[in-house]
C-alpha cells in the first residue's frame, strides 16, 4: 500500500486561498504557479497539494473516486457545489459520479488553442475601453486564453468571451430535452449552434484574423431543425469586437418568410416555449462583455466540476439517454462526472447595460487550469437564486474511440448542459450530439461554415 | 423519435423536374416532420356575407323606378353560424443530397367540411366550390389537386445549391421581400391565395400561409460582407381570390370571374426581380426592382354569351356580346332569380365591391353596342356618358331589369404588366439603456409603379397612374416587468398614393345606395394605421396577442388573441376577429360583416 506523506495539512489550502484573496494575489497554484508549469509538462500535480488533486484526500476517505454523490453524502461535498446542484443532489434525486482530476492538461484544451495559450501567455493587456488588445500594440488579441492568470474580474470575463469554444470555427448539433414541473418531458428541440471567430484564431494557417473582419469578433447563429413549428427558426449574431458594443441581431421566423433586424437587448428571454436558454447564457458570457459590469473576483479555492469522461463516443448520436435519473419522473439530470478542481475562480458581473434585465447577478466559477466555466448561476431583481447553467466539459475520447481533430489529436469541447430555472421548476438539458435532424453535425474548424451558416443570405436559405 | 431515414436512390420528385443533374454520390437523406390541424372560425356577428345570393344585401321587394311592378327578389334569409370547419395537414420533407445540394418538399392538405353553405334556388342550401379555380386544370396552382371543398398543393418543392457565397434555389416556392409585416409594400413578388381562411388567420402568422408559390429560380450572392444581391425569375401565379359564394367571397354572387380567360393570357409569362442590401452598422438598406405581371387581378367586363335572347334585341346588336345574361333564359349559369335585380341592387352591391355603379353603366354603353343602342335609341340616351347619377342609373338598369329579369354576367381579370422600384431602410436607435427609445428598430419602405392600372368599373380601359406606396414601422422588445419576458410592441403606418389596402382605385370608394362614389377620397391617398403586441408569459407557453389595422378612411380589425403550447406536440389557438366599416370606403367593408371567433388544435408529429 503506497503510502502519502502529507506534507499539508486538510486546512492549508483552505488557508492559502484566503490569504490569496486577502493579498489580492492572483497567481493559480498552490505550490507553484501553474502555468509556467503547464508550459513545461502540461502536468499540474506539482502545484498542488493531494488534498486538491484527489476526493479521498479532500474528504478524508469519505468519498472516493467511483462513488456517487446523491442525497446521502452531498451534505460532505456541500461547499464544492453550486447552490442549485446542492439542491438537485438533496432533494431531486440527482446523482454525480465522481472521477479523478484530471492532471494532464492537454486533456483539457483543444490542441491548438492550448498552444496559442502558452505561446501567447503574458502578451494580453485591457485597453483604456476595457477590450483585450496585445500588450503595447494596442492589436486585437492573437489567440489562446488571453489571462492565464486573470488579475481581476474583467480579466477572468474575457477568457471566456473572447473564444467561446476554443475552435476558430465550431458547429455544434444539440439534442434538447425541456423538462416540466411535472418533471415530464414536455418539450424537444433539435438545435444548431455555429460560432466563428474573426480574430483571436489558432488553427488558421495565414495567422490571428481573418482579412476582411477587421472590426468583427465572430458571427454567431442558431437555428432550430425540428420539431416542425420552430423548423427553420434561425437567429444570427454579428459580434464586435469591441465588447461595448451590442451584438447585431438578425432573425429568420418561418412566419415572415424573410429574414428581419431584430434589437438586440433582449438577450434574457427564452427562444422558444419551455426551454430555460437565453442568448445571455452561451458561455457564462453570452453578452459582449462590457455591457455588463462591476466585474470581480469573489472567491478561490476547490470546487467539483465535469471536465473529463462525458463525450458518449459508443453509443449512437453521442447519446447520454442511458444517463438520465433525477427529477419527479426520473427524467430530468444526465449522472455526470465530477470531478475535484483544485482551484476555481469565482466571479461575478452585473448586467449594468441591461437595465430592464431580470437579473441582477451572476456567479460564474471558473476551473484554473483551463479557464472554462463548470457553474454558473444568475440572480434575479430580487437577489435570488433564480437558474444555473452547467456545463460539462470533456475530451472526445473514450477508450479507443475518439472525435479527431485534423492533425489526429481529440477533440474538446463542451458535451452537455443543465439549465435549471429553480423558480418555475423547468430544466433544460443539452446533449451535443454527432447530428441531428436537417443534417446538420457536430464539426470543428470546417470549411463554409461562414457561407453556409453565419450570413443573412445563409439564414433565409436555412429556413424553409 | 428519430424519423430519419436513408435512402439508396432519389425520391421519386420527377414530376417536379427538379433533380435533374444532381449529383448521387451521396446517400440521400429524409427528414419527416408535419402537423395536423383542426381550424374553425365562429359567426359572432349577427351579419351575413351581403356577397351571396342567401344572405344578399339587397332582397326582398326591389323599388322599379321606370313605374313599373317592384321586383321580387326572394329573400332567403340564409345564415351561417360556422364560417370555415376544416381539417389541414402539412408533411414536411427535408432531403440532404450532398454537401452542396438540400432539398424542401411540404405537402399541404386541406379539407373544408360542409358547415358553409349559400342557398340553392332549387333545393336550398348548396354546397359551394371553395378551391376549383380554372387556372392550371381546374385549380390555382401548378402543383395542385382540388375539388369543390379540397385542396392538396405543394407549397414548397424546391432544391437549394449553395457553395461559398452563391446560394440558387430552384423549384416551387414562396418569395417574400421586404420587413413590414402586414402591409405590403415591397412584398411584390408573389400574390396571395385567399381560398382559406383570407387573411383572417392569425394576423402575427402574416401571410405565410396565403402568399402563392409557384415555380422559380432564385439565386442571390454575396458581395461583399456588406452586400448581397438577389434576383429571381418566376412563373407568373396570380392572386386567388375567395370564391363566389363562399363564406369570405368580396364578390358578388351573380358574377362569374372569367379565370379560363384572363389566366390564359399570361398562363406562361414570366415574373422577375433583383435586389440589392446591404448592412453599415446600424443602418440596412435595400433596393429592389421588379417586372412583373401583377397577381392581383383588375377586371372587366366579357362578353356573357347568351344567345337565346339574341333574337328579342337584334335592333340593338348583339345581346350575347354584352356581359349580361338573365338567369330566366336559356344560356344562363346560374338558376332563375339568382341574380342582380333592380337598379337599387346593382348600385348596392357596385359600391359595396368598390366600384361606381353609375360610371360602370357609362361603361357599358360605350363598350358594348347593344347596350349603348338600347341606351340610346330606347331610353333616348346620349352618350359617352349616358347617366350622371344614381337615379338616372337606376332608371336605365330598371329598364333592363323590367325587360328581361335578374341578371348576371361574366368579368375576366386582368393581370396588367407593370414595373416596380422599390427602396427601404433599417436603423436601430440607440438611446439611455432601458428607455423607451433604446434599441427601437425603425423600417421605412417605399416602392413607386409607374402607369398601374387599376379596375376601372369593369372597362377594358382601366385607370393608368403612378402609385407610390411607402411604409414606417416601428419596432421595439421592450421589458415592462421582472416577471414577464418582453413585450413586442409594433407600430405601422402604411400610405398609397392610388389604391386602398386590397388594390381598389380610391375614386371608386365611399359610394352608398343613392349616390356614386364621388372620386374625393383620390386625392388624399390611402393611409392606414396598424398596432400589434405580443406578450409571452413566463416560459413562452401562452401568448397573448392583439392586433389592430385601422383604416383612416373608417374602418378597422381588431384581433385579440392566445397561444397555448402545453407540449412539444400540441398547440392550441384561439383569436377572435372583429371588423367594421363606416361605409364603403373603408378597405375593408367588403369583410366587415365576419365577426368571428377562430379556434386552432394543432398536433405536430
Amino acid at each position: 500500500m503506497p503510502i502519502h506523506i502529507k506534507k499539508y495539512d486538510v486546512d492549508y489550502s483552505r488557508r492559502f486561498f484566503l490569504d490569496k484573496m486577502t493579498k489580492g494575489v492572483m497567481g493559480a497554484g498552490v505550490l507553484t504557479s501553474l502555468w509556467p508549469l503547464i508550459g513545461e509538462s502540461a502536468d499540474i500535480t506539482k502545484a498542488y497539494p493531494e488534498e486538491l488533486l484527489s476526493i479521498e484526500a479532500f474528504t478524508q476517505g469519505k468519498l472516493k473516486d467511483g462513488d456517487i454523490i446523491d442525497a446521502s453524502n452531498v451534505e460532505i461535498v456541500k461547499d464544492l457545489l453550486d447552490p442549485i446542484a446542492y439542491v438537485q443532489v438533496s432533494q431531486q434525486g440527482r446523482r454525480i459520479k465522481l472521477v479523478p482530476t484530471t492532471t494532464d492538461v492537454t486533456q483539457m484544451f483543444p490542441n491548438d488553442y492550448l498552444k496559442a495559450s502558452l505561446s501567447n501567455q503574458g502578451k494580453a493587456e485591457l485597453d483604456q475601453d476595457g477590450n483585450v488588445v496585445v500588450k503595447g500594440t494596442g492589436k486585437q488579441w492573437i489567440g489562446g486564453t488571453p489571462f492565464n492568470t486573470p488579475q481581476n474580474g474583467l480579466e477572468a470575463f474575457a477568457n471566456i468571451t473572447l473564444s467561446w469554444g476554443r475552435h476558430d470555427t465550431s458547429i455544434y448539433a444539440v439534442d434538447d430535452y425541456d423538462i416540466g414541473p411535472s418533471g415530464n418531458i414536455e418539450y424537444q428541440y433539435q438545435i444548431a449552434w455555429c460560432e466563428k471567430n474573426f480574430t483571436a484564431l489558432v488553427s488558421n494557417p495565414s495567422g490571428p484574423y481573418l482579412e476582411g473582419f477587421d472590426d468583427k469578433l465572430r458571427h454567431q447563429s442558431i437555428w432550430f431543425t425540428a420539431p416542425d413549428d420552430t423548423r427553420g427558426t434561425s437567429f444570427l449574431n454579428i459580434w464586435q469586437y469591441d465588447q461595448r458594443q451590442f451584438p447585431d441581431l438578425f432573425g429568420y421566423l418561418p412566419a415572415f418568410k424573410r429574414v428581419r433586424r431584430f434589437p438586440t437587448n433582449q438577450r434574457f428571454e427564452p427562444l422558444v416555449p419551455g426551454i430555460t436558454f437565453f442568448l445571455s447564457d452561451a458561455w457564462a458570457a453570452g453578452d459582449p462583455m462590457l455591457t455588463w459590469g462591476n466585474h470581480k473576483i469573489v472567491g478561490r479555492g476547490p470546487f467539483l466540476g465535469c471536465q473529463s469522461g462525458m463525450w458518449q463516443g459508443d453509443k449512437t448520436n453521442w447519446s447520454k439517454e442511458h444517463l438520465v435519473h433525477g427529477g419527479k419522473n426520473g427524467k430530468s439530470f444526465y449522472e455526470v462526472n465530477y470531478q475535484l478542481c483544485p482551484e476555481v475562480i469565482v466571479v461575478e458581473a452585473e448586467p449594468t447595460g441591461f437595465p430592464r434585465a431580470p437579473v441582477s447577478k451572476k456567479r460564474v466559477w471558473l476551473d484554473a487550469r483551463n479557464m472554462v466555466p463548470i457553474a454558473y448561476v444568475t440572480y434575479d431583481r430580487k437577489g435570488e437564486i433564480w437558474r444555473s447553467f452547467e456545463m460539462g466539459f470533456s475530451q472526445q475520447k473514450q477508450g479507443n474511440l475518439a472525435n479527431l481533430d485534423t492533425k489526429g489529436n481529440p477533440e474538446w469541447s463542451w458535451s452537455y448542459i443543465h439549465s435549471h430555472d429553480v423558480q418555475s421548476e423547468r430544466l433544460t438539458r443539452f446533449n451535443q450530439v454527432e447530428q441531428i435532424k436537417g443534417g446538420v453535425k457536430t464539426e470543428f474548424d470546417v470549411e463554409n461554415a461562414y457561407e453556409k451558416y453565419l450570413t443573412v443570405q445563409a439564414i433565409r436559405k436555412l429556413g424553409s | 423519435m428519430k424519423k430519419s431515414r436513408t435512402l439508396t436512390k432519389l425520391p421519386a420528385l420527377s414530376s417536379a423536374g427538379l433533380l435533374l443533374a444532381m449529383p448521387l454520390a451521396h446517400a440521400v437523406e429524409v427528414d419527416v416532420s408535419g402537423f395536423i390541424r383542426q381550424e374553425m372560425a365562429y359567426s359572432i356577428s349577427d351579419k351575413q356575407n351581403p356577397m351571396n345570393r342567401g344572405s344578399a344585401v339587397v332582397s326582398g321587394t326591389v323599388p322599379n323606378t321606370t313605374g313599373g311592378a317592384d321586383f321580387i327578389k326572394k329573400d332567403y334569409d340564409y345564415e351561417n353560424d360556422w364560417n370555415l370547419m376544416a381539417t389541414r395537414a402539412e408533411v414536411n420533407f427535408t432531403i440532404g443530397i450532398s454537401e452542396n445540394w438540400k432539398g424542401f418538399v411540404k405537402v399541404r392538405g386541406f379539407y373544408s367540411s360542409d358547415v358553409f353553405n349559400d342557398i340553392s334556388i332549387e333545393s336550398g342550401a348548396k354546397d359551394v366550390n371553395q378551391f376549383s379555380v380554372d387556372q392550371h386544370g381546374k385549380c390555382a396552382g401548378i402543383f395542385e389537386v382540388c375539388d369543390d371543398d379540397f385542396m392538396i398543393d405543394l407549397p414548397s418543392a424546391y432544391l437549394d445549391y449553395s457553395k461559398d457565397n452563391l446560394w440558387v434555389r430552384i423549384g416551387n416556392q414562396q418569395i417574400a421581400w421586404g420587413e413590414a409585416i402586414f402591409f405590403r409594400v415591397m412584398d411584390v413578388p408573389n400574390g396571395l391565395d385567399l381560398r382559406r381562411h383570407t387573411f383572417l388567420d392569425l394576423a402575427s402568422e402574416e401571410y405565410s400561409d396565403e402568399r402563392i408559390a409557384s415555380p422559380a429560380i432564385r439565386a442571390s450572392y454575396n458581395l461583399s460582407n456588406n452586400w448581397e444581391i438577389e434576383a429571381f425569375a418566376q412563373m407568373f401565379q396570380p392572386s386567388v381570390l375567395p370564391q363566389t359564394g363562399t363564406a369570405y367571397s368580396v364578390i358578388g354572387s351573380p358574377f362569374r370571374v372569367r379565370n379560363d380567360i384572363g389566366f390564359d393570357k399570361v398562363d406562361n409569362q414570366i415574373n422577375a426581380g433583383i435586389r440589392l442590401q446591404g448592412q453599415f452598422d446600424q443602418l440596412g438598406l435595400q433596393f429592389m426592382a421588379m417586372s412583373r405581371h401583377n397577381p392581383d387581378p383588375i377586371f372587366k367586363w366579357a362578353a356573357g354569351g347568351q344567345t337565346a335572347l339574341d333574337p328579342a334585341f337584334n335592333s340593338f346588336g348583339n345581346f350575347s356580346d354584352q356581359p349580361f345574361r338573365s338567369t330566366g333564359f336559356p344560356g344562363a349559369v346560374g338558376a332563375p332569380g339568382s341574380g342582380t335585380y333592380g337598379g337599387l341592387d346593382w348600385m348596392t352591391s357596385a359600391h359595396i365591391m368598390g366600384l361606381n355603379g353609375v360610371e360602370a353603366i357609362n361603361v357599358l354603353g360605350q363598350e358594348f353596342e347593344m347596350i349603348g343602342n338600347f341606351m340610346e335609341n330606347a331610353l333616348q340616351l346620349t352618350g359617352p356618358d349616358y347617366v350622371s347619377n344614381v337615379a338616372e342609373g337606376s332608371f336605365v338598369l330598371d329598364n333592363f331589369f323590367t325587360a328581361i329579369g335578374d341578371l348576371e354576367a361574366d368579368i375576366v381579370p386582368i393581370y396588367a404588366s407593370e414595373n416596380v422600384f422599390g427602396f427601404g431602410a433599417n436603423y436601430i436607435f440607440y438611446a439611455e439603456a432601458g428607455s423607451l427609445l433604446d434599441q427601437l428598430v425603425v423600417r421605412f419602405e417605399m416602392t413607386y409603379t409607374p402607369d398601374k392600372k387599376f379596375t376601372n368599373n369593369m372597362s377594358r380601359n382601366f385607370i393608368e397612374e403612378d402609385e407610390w406606396v411607402t411604409g414606417l414601422v416601428l419596432e421595439k422588445y421592450t421589458r415592462f416587468s421582472d416577471n414577464f419576458p418582453a413585450t413586442f410592441l409594433v407600430f405601422q403606418w402604411m400610405h398609397k398614393s392610388e389604391s386602398d389596402m386590397a388594390g381598389r382605385h380610391l375614386s371608386n370608394l365611399g359610394g352608398t345606395p343613392t349616390k356614386a362614389p364621388s372620386g374625393g377620397e383620390a386625392s388624399g391617398g390611402w393611409d392606414a394605421l396598424s398596432f400589434a403586441l405580443q406578450q409571452p408569459l413566463p416560459g413562452l407557453i401562452w401568448r397573448l396577442d392583439m392586433n389592430v389595422l385601422y383604416d383612416i378612411n373608417g374602418s378597422y380589425l381588431i384581433q385579440p388573441g392566445v397561444r397555448y403550447k402545453p407540449s412539444k406536440s400540441w398547440t392550441v389557438e384561439g383569436f377572435a376577429s372583429f371588423l367594421d366599416s363606416k361605409d364603403n370606403a373603408g378597405a375593408l367593408q367588403p369583410l366587415a360583416w365576419s365577426d368571428e371567433v377562430s379556434l386552432r388544435l394543432t398536433y405536430q408529429f
